[in-house]
């Protein structure tokens, strides 16, 4: 824990720190400390490709692979794929301004869900400042582990940029790229910390987590859906020739880096580019200033993490949704639990985490089949509107509902399971019907909607029965994939720590069966036209019937 | 009185509960060892005993949570083994850990619980209120669990715990986290409500607040009921002062001192 790189460079400047007032050996073990706290932490980018969550209450033993490094890497990953930019020609005003749009973007996003756990962290108080350790020292120490983190983070992201740029643009263009991520990432972070003090100033700690949830929610749609778009459109040379800029590009901070190339390099003195040069430099550095001076205020702001709050949940909606579960459940237990499920879903950010990222997916999935499919040329107008079949691609719709089904048995709160045992519960399916009808009609259901207004603009009201069916055969996976995958009860696990427990076969099979109803739709349009639509949605009703009150359901 | 009556009518009628020769075995290791006991209405019963001596386990059988036992538990006159899940219906119940779904609100969860032990949602809802109200806890109804003190959780989960009305309550370490003024509230309200012929299960390591608020102790050690009566009784047997005391005496635990002078020699150590 003592031993870290980072750590051994500081010793050298031990005198100097010193000579400031600062007791180097307890600094050192608090950094330390800190450093392999974040080695068992993962979170934003390395837990999309884990396929799991950042949970931290683990019982098993920290795996120090998958923490801080593999974040690290995955940012490295994005910083190569910017540099691609820098391969295509045109202007630095242009080139430039995409790759530290593309990089600034990256580092806000992570700075907003990485780095807040070490800005926020209020264990600190308990923990820290009980113990007999100077102010002056904490401080030092804090600012140090957030300099710490930020220099792994962006030189992460600008190795391989910078790297290309010597070799293709010379060391000079490679040198100020280097000072623009610097300055970019110090903007960034006093930008990413001025929000957090102006957040926690008018609201309260739940708003401000609530905030980064959404936040890591966008981060990971953004990217899971921006490489199937980026491949698609990497055709840039549009902007080749021919680019003069204006004065509203002064509010985009990618662009006074830009500009910054063009008048150093480029030697054009126009005050167009020489005052968002300036600003690129200014404006970070008085920003830090200011966040140094608002630093004790944004400590003591920081209280009201762990405070309690009191926020009203509309009560408007409560009323609707007590409706829909006396419209869809039977039984009054069912309906509770359909009440109790919705609420878990709403409530529960770790949840959220894990399963709105591929909701969003979903929602772009159909879309990007539809265009690869259509005619290989990626053209809109290639696709066949009036009698063809695209619209069969609204299945993929149905590809997050394996997941939804694996992810209610989790839940942060999994403790307090023992409720379901207590309770003088005759049947136990309730528990099972109710979550997995609250899944449907609060998840699946409104992203269908959407999705089928979409599709039938598209294509006509004539695929209206055909979504009718998709529809039933989307209910009918629910229950389906609830039998393939093993049975536990809903919330009544922690949040697995590895992809491992992410079932993978059986989620495969899920899928699978998914792919047969998409296979039976699309055989029944070829060889029955007209009535056989109707007769598969009277099937896949009768199934739904079968499968969700039937005895299929009980034994699993 | 009004609670003395109760207790009468309690003790002429059915027992409430009653164990005969409970017996539990996890692994090779024998955690109750033959319990009998009876309960019966309007009876606040402090139940002590050291850490291990199967309070929880007692427990946990009486509400289905542990299976796997041999013996007879009947509760309400019913044999738990056989009779379906209903009888819960009749019981509430406090966990020694506060564990909830803690990213609900307590209007929320309060709401959830009061369905599943069968209250219609909008009475569930009236009653989650009015308990909370009642704890002065009207102000966070509709804030999220987690966002509570150790205190307020404590207060939900006493809220939940009562909210159906139940026959037989069961608090493991009910107080824990409350502040003094809270405290006091509990202890009368247990007293009102054993006066409403409600029987309850108290198990606590605070001697003093067992002595005060119980009508009748007893005590497990080693799995075995080692002492069961008021405190009074208790008393007169032990010849000692406080339950505190009698408890040492019957656990047969006389080492604090040494205990106590070997940690205290261990803080010296440099």
């Amino acid at each position: 824990m003592n031993n870290y790189r980072t750590l051994r460079v500081l010793d050298r400047m031990r005198l100097l720190f010193e000579r400031m007032g600062i007791d180097y050996p307890v600094m050192r073990r608090i950094l330390g400390l800190k450093l392999t706290l974040d080695k068992r932490r993962t979170t934003g980018a390395a837990a999309l490709f884990r396929g799991g969550n950042r949970s931290s209450d683990s019982e098993d033993q920290p795996s120090e692979k998958s923490g801080i490094g593999r974040t690290l890497f995955f940012y490295a990953l994005y910083g190569a794929l910017s540099s691609f930019f820098l391969l295509i020609d045109g202007p630095y005003m242009i080139q430039v301004g995409i790759v530290l749009a593309v990089l600034l973007f990256v580092m806000m996003t992570s700075m907003l869900s990485d780095f807040s756990s070490v800005m926020l962290d209020v264990r600190d108080k308990s923990i820290l400042h009980t113990k007999p350790v100077d102010g002056r020292t904490l401080g030092m120490a804090k600012a140090l582990h957030i300099l710490i983190y930020f220099a792994q983070f962006s030189l992460a992201l600008g190795a391989v940029p910078v790297l290309v740029s010597i070799v293709r643009q010379g060391p000079a263009f490679a040198g100020l790229l280097f000072l623009s991520l610097v300055l970019g990432g110090l903007l960034v972070a006093v930008f990413t910390a001025l929000v957090y003090l102006f957040v926690l100033k008018l609201f309260d700690g739940e708003t401000l987590k609530d905030m980064i949830n959404y936040v890591q929610i966008a981060m990971t749609v953004f990217m899971m859906i921006g490489y199937q778009v980026a491949i698609r459109a990497m055709d840039f040379s549009r902007f080749a020739d021919g680019f003069q800029p204006g004065w509203w590009e002064l509010a985009l901070p990618p662009l006074w880096y830009s500009a910054s190339f063009e008048w150093l390099l480029n030697g054009r003195g126009e005050a167009v580019y020489v005052v968002p040069a300036l600003l690129g430099l200014m404006v970070p550095l008085l920003g830090a200033i200011l966040f140094y001076r608002l630093m004790p205020g944004f400590e003591r702001s920081l209280e009201k993490l762990s405070g309690t709050t009191s926020r009203r949940r509309g009560s408007r909606i409560k009323k609707w949704n007590r409706m829909l579960a006396t419209l869809f459940c039977r039984s009054k237990e069912e309906q509770a639990f359909y009440v109790f499920a919705s609420s878990m879903l709403a409530g529960e950010r770790e949840f959220k985490l894990n399963v709105y990222p591929s909701l969003g997916f979903s929602i772009a999935i159909p879309f990007i089949f539809l265009f690869s499919f259509a005619a290989g040329s990626g053209d809109l107008m290639a696709v066949d509107y009036s009698a063809g079949l695209g619209y069969l691609n609204i299945y993929a719709c149905a590809i997050m509902i394996p997941t939804l089904v694996m992810m209610m048995k989790y839940s942060g709160g999994f403790k307090g399971s023992w409720i379901y045992n207590t309770a003088p519960l005759t049947n136990v399916d309730v528990i099972y019907r109710g979550t997995l009808k609250a899944l449907l009609v609060r998840l699946f259901l409104p992203l269908f909607l959407v999705e089928s207004i979409l599709f039938v603009l598209l294509f006509g009201m004539r695929i209206v029965p055909d979504l009718l069916v998709i529809l039933a055969a989307s209910a009918l996976l629910f229950p389906l994939t609830l039998r393939i995958l093993e049975r536990e009860l809903p919330f009544s696990l922690p949040f697995p720590t590895s992809s491992r427990e992410s079932g993978g076969l059986k989620m495969f099979g899920a899928m699978l069966l998914l792919g047969m109803f998409a296979a039976l739709h699309y055989g029944v349009l070829a060889f029955l036209p007209g009535f056989g639509v109707w007769l598969l949605l009277a099937v896949m009703l009768a199934g739904n019937f079968w499968i969700w009150h039937g005895t299929l359901f009980a034994k699993g | 009185m009004e609670h003395e009556q109760a207790r009468e009518i309690g003790a002429a009628s059915e027992p409430v509960l009653s164990i005969r020769d409970l017996r539990m075995k996890y692994g090779d290791r024998y955690v109750l060892n033959g319990i009998d006991l009876e309960a019966r209405q309007g009876q606040v019963i402090g139940y002590i005993g050291p850490n291990g001596a199967g309070k929880s386990t007692t427990i946990k059988i009486m509400l289905g949570l542990v299976q796997g036992y041999t013996g007879e538990v009947r509760l309400f006159g019913q044999n738990i083994a056989e009779a379906g899940p209903d009888y819960k219906r009749r019981i509430g119940y406090v966990p020694e850990t506060a564990e909830m779904y803690d990213n609900l609100t307590a209007r929320e969860y309060l709401t959830f619980t009061g369905e599943l032990y069968g209250l219609a949602p909008d009475l569930a809802e009236w009653k989650a209120g009015l308990l909370m109200k009642g704890f002065e806890l009207g102000h966070a109804i509709d804030s999220r669990i987690a966002s509570y003190s150790k205190g307020m959780k404590q207060k939900v989960l006493l809220s939940s715990c009562l909210l159906h009305d139940p026959d037989l309550i069961f608090l493991d370490e009910p107080l824990s986290g409350l502040d003094a003024n809270s405290v006091m509230v509990i202890k009368e309200l247990l007293d009102l409500l054993a006066g409403q012929g409600k029987t309850i299960f108290y198990s606590s390591h605070i001697m003093d607040v067992v002595e005060k608020i119980s009508s009748r102790i007893v005590l497990l050690s080693g799995g075995r009921v080692a002492a069961d009566g008021s405190f009074e009784e208790l008393r007169a047997r032990g010849g000692e002062k406080s339950l505190e005391e009698l408890f040492n005496q019957l656990t047969d635990f006389h080492e604090h001192r040494q205990i106590a002078e070997r940690l205290a020699a261990a803080v010296k150590e440099r």
